[in-house]
């Protein structure tokens, strides 16, 4: 493969490195963003691409060109047709993925073509050709980011090229009577050797800020299909207020903190117990088409003030205290740990269901946290305790959930038996045992889970045509908290283990400030609560252990910044649909609307302010304001102006310095000198040369001379010379000056 | 108090979308259409941006252009079939933004070859000189109207472009050649120096030394004054006379032909060629040639002026029907009497006779040139193609 080096005319008057390397550049991001959407399909491509485009770098680094003969360049032309047709016929590729492979094969070819103006000009087209492709197929945030670094390479790239193909044309024109071309040195000449780097970048930031309000703007203003709603794709880590699996939205762990807790025992001094972490919000009995309902068949309890009634007086109760601090924005829920026995609230309306759920109706619209204390008891449960919880749920076993219906698909209870095959039959031998070995069961079932299927929160695969409990068991094997918990109880109740799921926050100890700990939206967190007569409802987490919220890392937070930048984009920018535009259009104009009644309203207060004073005398608020704002545009419009007047006179020193040899401050002395003679009757007029100005005072004011004449040479050599006097100079030339002053005072 | 100037309106900055940037808009819209049926959020901001890059591309080029002051140096007179170069001033009168890929081009009339000029950067506030240049390649007058500036900067897509109107002429002399033989025998370089002059009688006194020139005869060389000397010096012995030299050029055509045409030019540059060389002798020059139904006359005069004036006329001879014989009766009595005649015509034959013999008893000496002996004595320019320079 030969080498060709750049010709020195090439070098000094087409800039050809220049051009070639933010083009190589920018054909490789091209590749880059067209193969992210899918690394594994195009990654051929990627790798060839990046080859290609190295070993040209390379080569124009050292200022040299690579090329092949044409005829091996139109082969290659020739094999990228046939493997798009390959592609499009055998492979069944989209006819957009296979048009961009083409495309990136072309370009490959033209890379190691040998190169004029036309050739630069096909690969750009090219390569904008290939966005165009990728933006018909992608749309991530960071197809986005990629597209935006590309177009800054691509805008300078192009303004580049245009410089060269000018410069190009000019340095090969020849007219009919000259023998050849211009000569190179001539057109360099006649060209600035400085390369505008500088000035380039600012025309490409200006060019980006001009596109980017265009593409904004049309954005917005673009006509959409009123039928094509968006649906969400994304959701937020959050309280659900349905659960539902199946759903193939991503979710977005957000790091907002919406709850304070502060927690300890009182009673005892024992550690926190492992249910304190788990606050409760809502627990879901009933099952079917993928969907957790609650089943309402229970009265729920209201307390005229805001208390529960105390329970009997219960030796040696250990409670767990939680004070809690929530945002009123999760309202109307509560959420305490289990059993709840008392809560105090001052600012909220409680009810009270009685699965020791609630809710929490602020008084009235306030944007202060919602405050509220909850006492539960700390486990184990003795007897008393445990039959006061059964008069709370108003029924003696608490089986509440028989008539509750849970769709139980076939495969998944034989999942459960196959499971927990030894435990049913011991359950089945020794009925005494019930309570014990249901709960090694769940445990067993739990264990099972965790240990066989993937903790995630890219729900993109799962069929929302299919049941989601049997889609996560069978199909997808990976899910987050509420299908592994989902699962779990499913498959509990498919073996007459009574099982609910229970939806809320999962506190994390490490994440902490001071006492309190900070519950944030990644906290929320979906379990399972097994009841057995004897230990009432116990928890039973399925759900891996990095399900469980970390505290938020350095890295953890680059990860939560980047999920909430997906998350505003996927809301904001991809879900923008025709109901978005409208809304945003109803609020413009309803803001609008707004202003100009404010407007109205004001200029209408103003006018009778004005006639009270002129007609009443009575000095109001509105002439007041209106004065104020007036006064201080007027301010601003003098800071302004006298902005303006002060940088002026900045530049004109900044002239001046740059005329005179010493700062023009220094030459006070001859001003001083001027003025001291007028003020004597000898002016300097413009029709006279500082000399003769000199010569006059001399004759006219019996001053020296020689001396007279001495300053103002001086004063000539400041002003016209080339070299800046000594400081000792200076002070002379001033000291001789206040000592004529003297004179002449001393005269008088 | 003096009236305040007009202020003059500068020419309204137009634009023009490129090649590039017609498939650029087609491809826009394409974008858009398709972003409208697919309902793709990438794609409307695509399509936004695309649009934005053109309309960028104007303001970026309309700001480039009315910040630019543009001023012009052109050469009134040039030899023909030589490179006209023009000289620009550009000004960048903004403080902030500079000036970038800024193409200067001359109006020229249709059917001149010009190239144009280009800067690639124009800092702000500052001063870049530029040049284009056109082709002279026929004799004549050029009246340049204006200059166009221009740029494509940034993308190439869109073309600004402003007219600045500039009004000059530029006088296209008719080529000089090369005179094979010596048709100033008797000028004044072979009567200056030391050697007696016809004029004076041959009784010449001593007039003093001067720096040698060209054409001068090394025989009159002083050897001694000019010892230690970078330039040799002369002796001059009389202030010669300068002699007459009076050029009847006809410049009628016998037939209206490509090859009449030819011939005409051919002796309006012979005429050039040997006025130029007789006034860098010294000669004084008249000129006497038809063009058009009258005849240009001007006497034999020296100078720098006189030169160009006679030139000029050659370059602005038009298709003449004066002949020779009354050319030479325009003539008054004693006009040619101590001046030397050369009459370039295209058939010596076809001459009338009285009127040759007039001439010729009333010049010094009366040199008859017709085409035969104008390509014995007169060469054209070997490097250029006439066949394209003397196109219509």
């Amino acid at each position: 493969m030969p080498l060709r080096s750049f010709s020195q005319a090439e070098m000094i008057h087409a800039e050809r490195r220049r051009l070639e390397r933010p083009l190589l550049a920018m054909i490789w991001l091209g590749v880059l963003t067209f193969c992210s959407e899918d690394l594994s399909a195009h990654g051929f491509y990627l790798f060839a691409g990046t080859l290609a485009v190295g070993v040209n770098f390379l080569a124009a680094r050292r200022q040299r060109e690579l090329y092949v003969q044409r005829g091996f360049v139109n082969l290659g032309v020739l094999a990228g047709t046939l493997a798009l047709l390959v592609e499009l016929f055998g492979a069944k590729l989209e006819l957009i993925e296979a048009l961009g492979h083409y495309i990136i094969l072309i370009q490959l070819c033209k890379l190691f073509e040998r190169k004029s103006n036309r050739d630069y000009m096909q690969m750009i087209v090219l390569s904008l050709l290939l966005m165009v492709a990728a933006a018909m197929r992608s749309d991530s945030l960071l197809f986005a980011v990629l597209l935006t670094g590309y177009l800054v390479l691509a805008c300078y790239t192009a303004m580049v090229f245009t410089l060269k193909r000018g410069l190009d044309s000019v340095a090969t024109a020849r007219l009919a009577n000259e023998a050849a071309p211009l000569d190179a040195r001539r057109v360099a000449w006649n060209v600035s050797r400085d390369w505008p780097v500088g000035p380039l970048w600012r025309r490409v930031g200006l060019v980006l800020a001009g596109m980017a309000a265009t593409g904004v703007l049309l954005f917005i203003l673009a006509p959409r299909d009123p039928s094509a709603a968006h649906a969400a794709e994304t959701g937020l880590s959050g309280i659900p207020e349905v659960v539902r699996l199946g759903d193939s939205r991503r979710v977005r762990l957000s790091d907002r903190v919406v709850m304070r807790v502060r927690l300890h025992v009182e009673g005892a001094e024992r550690p926190l117990p492992r249910q304190a972490f788990y606050l409760r919000q809502k627990t879901y009995s009933s099952y079917a088409d993928s969907q957790w309902a609650s089943y309402l068949d229970f009265i729920p309890l209201e307390f005229v003030h805001e208390r529960m009634p105390q329970p009997p007086p219960m030796a040696n109760a250990t409670f767990i205290v939680q004070e809690v601090e929530m945002t009123p924005y999760l309202a109307p829920s509560l959420f305490t740990c289990y059993p709840l026995i008392r809560v105090e609230c001052d600012t909220a309306h409680l009810r009270l269901a009685r699965d020791l759920t609630g809710t929490l109706t602020p008084g009235a619209l306030r944007a202060d946290p919602i405050r509220y204390k909850v006492w539960s008891w700390a486990p184990p449960l003795n007897d008393a305790q445990r039959r006061y919880l059964a008069i709370l749920r108003g029924s003696r076993r608490g089986l509440l959930f028989r008539a509750a219906p849970v769709d139980v698909r076939p495969r998944v209870a034989e999942l459960a038996k196959e499971w927990c095959e030894d435990l049913l039959a011991a359950r089945d031998a020794q009925p005494d045992r019930r309570d014990e070995l249901d709960l090694a069961i769940a445990r067993r079932l739990s264990g099972q889970l965790e240990k066989h299927y993937r903790y995630t929160l890219d729900l993109s695969e799962s069929n929302p045509h299919r049941d989601g409990v049997e889609d996560f068991l069978f199909h997808t094997k990976k899910g987050h908290c509420e299908y592994f918990a989902s699962a779990l109880a499913v498959m509990c109740r498919a073996l007459d283990v009574q099982a609910r799921l229970v939806g809320g926050f999962l506190l994390d100890p490490a994440d902490a400030s001071g006492d309190w700990l900070r519950v944030r939206q990644r906290h929320a967190h979906a379990w399972v609560e097994v009841f057995t007569p004897a230990s009432d409802w116990v928890i039973v987490d399925p759900s891996p252990a990095e399900a469980v919220g970390q505290p938020p890392s350095w890295f953890g937070g680059f990860d939560s910044f980047f999920s909430r930048l997906q998350l505003a984009w996927e809301r904001n920018v991809l879900g923008y649909d025709y109901d978005t535009r409208q809304h945003l259009a109803d609020r413009a104009l309803a803001w609008l609307a707004g202003l100009w009644a404010d407007i109205v309203a004001g200029a209408k207060a103003l006018w009778e302010s004005i006639w009270n004073l002129l007609v009443h005398g009575q000095f109001e608020a509105p002439l007041l304001i209106f004065g104020v704002l007036a006064a201080a545009a007027g301010l601003m419009v003098e800071g302004l102006l006298a902005l303006r007047a002060v940088r002026r006179r900045i530049r004109r020193r900044r002239r001046m310095r740059r005329q005179f040899t010493v700062a023009p401050e220094r030459l006070r002395f001859i001003r001083d000198l001027f003025r001291l003679l007028r003020r004597h009757g000898v002016d300097h007029t413009p029709m006279r040369t500082p000399l003769d100005t000199a010569r006059l005072a001399a004759a006219k004011l019996g001053l020296p001379e020689r001396e007279l004449t001495e300053v103002i040479e001086f004063y000539y050599r400041l002003r016209w010379g080339q070299a800046a006097p000594a400081e000792a100079e200076l002070q002379a030339a001033e000291a001789r000056v206040a000592a004529l002053s003297k004179r002449l005072g001393a005269s008088r | 108090m003096p009236a305040q100037a007009k202020r003059r309106r500068r020419p309204p900055i137009r634009f023009r979308l490129t090649a590039a940037g017609w498939m650029f808009l087609g491809v826009s819209v394409l974008v858009g259409l398709v972003a409208v049926k697919s309902q793709a959020a990438l794609l409307f901001i695509l399509f936004g941006g695309m649009m934005g890059a053109l309309h960028m591309s104007a303001v970026l080029a309309r700001r480039t252009i009315a910040v630019v002051r543009l001023r012009r140096e052109v050469p009134d007179r040039v030899w023909q079939n030589q490179t006209v170069h023009l000289g620009y001033t550009l000004r960048n009168t903004s403080r902030r933004v500079p000036g970038l890929a800024l193409e200067v081009e001359e109006l020229t009339p249709e059917g001149i070859d010009s190239a144009a000029g280009y800067c690639i950067h124009l800092p702000a506030g500052m001063v870049f000189r530029a040049g284009s240049r056109f082709a002279a390649s026929r004799r004549g007058r050029v009246r340049l109207s204006g200059v166009r500036l221009s740029t494509r900067f940034p993308f190439g897509l869109v073309r600004a472009h402003q007219t600045l109107r500039h009004e000059a002429d530029v006088v296209i002399w008719p080529a000089k050649g090369l005179l094979r033989s010596e048709l100033l025998r008797r000028g004044a370089v072979e009567s200056s120096t030391s050697a007696p002059s016809l004029a004076t009688g041959g009784q010449d006194e001593f007039f003093g030394l001067r720096e040698y020139r060209q054409d001068d005869h090394p025989r009159w060389i002083h050897w001694r004054r000019s010892a230690g000397r970078d330039v040799p010096v002369i002796r001059e012995m009389a202030r010669p006379l300068p002699e007459e030299l009076w050029v009847l050029l006809d410049a009628t055509m016998p037939e209206p032909s490509d090859v009449a045409r030819e011939d005409r030019e051919q002796r309006i540059r012979f005429a050039a060629t040997l006025i130029d060389q007789a006034f860098r002798r010294g000669y004084k020059v008249g000129l006497a040639a038809g063009s058009g139904a009258e005849t240009v006359l001007h006497a034999p005069r020296a100078g720098r002026g006189h030169r160009r004036k006679l030139l000029d006329a050659l370059a602005d001879i038009q298709d003449s029907q004066v002949g020779p014989a009354e050319m030479v009766s325009r003539f008054r009595r004693g006009m040619l009497r101590q001046a030397q005649v050369v009459l370039v015509t295209s058939n010596a034959k076809a001459l009338d006779a009285d009127a040759v013999h007039s001439v010729r008893g009333s010049c010094r000496s009366l040199s008859v040139l017709d085409r035969d002996m104008l390509h014995r004595i007169y060469e054209d320019n070997p490097h250029i193609d006439w066949g394209r320079a003397d196109a219509a």
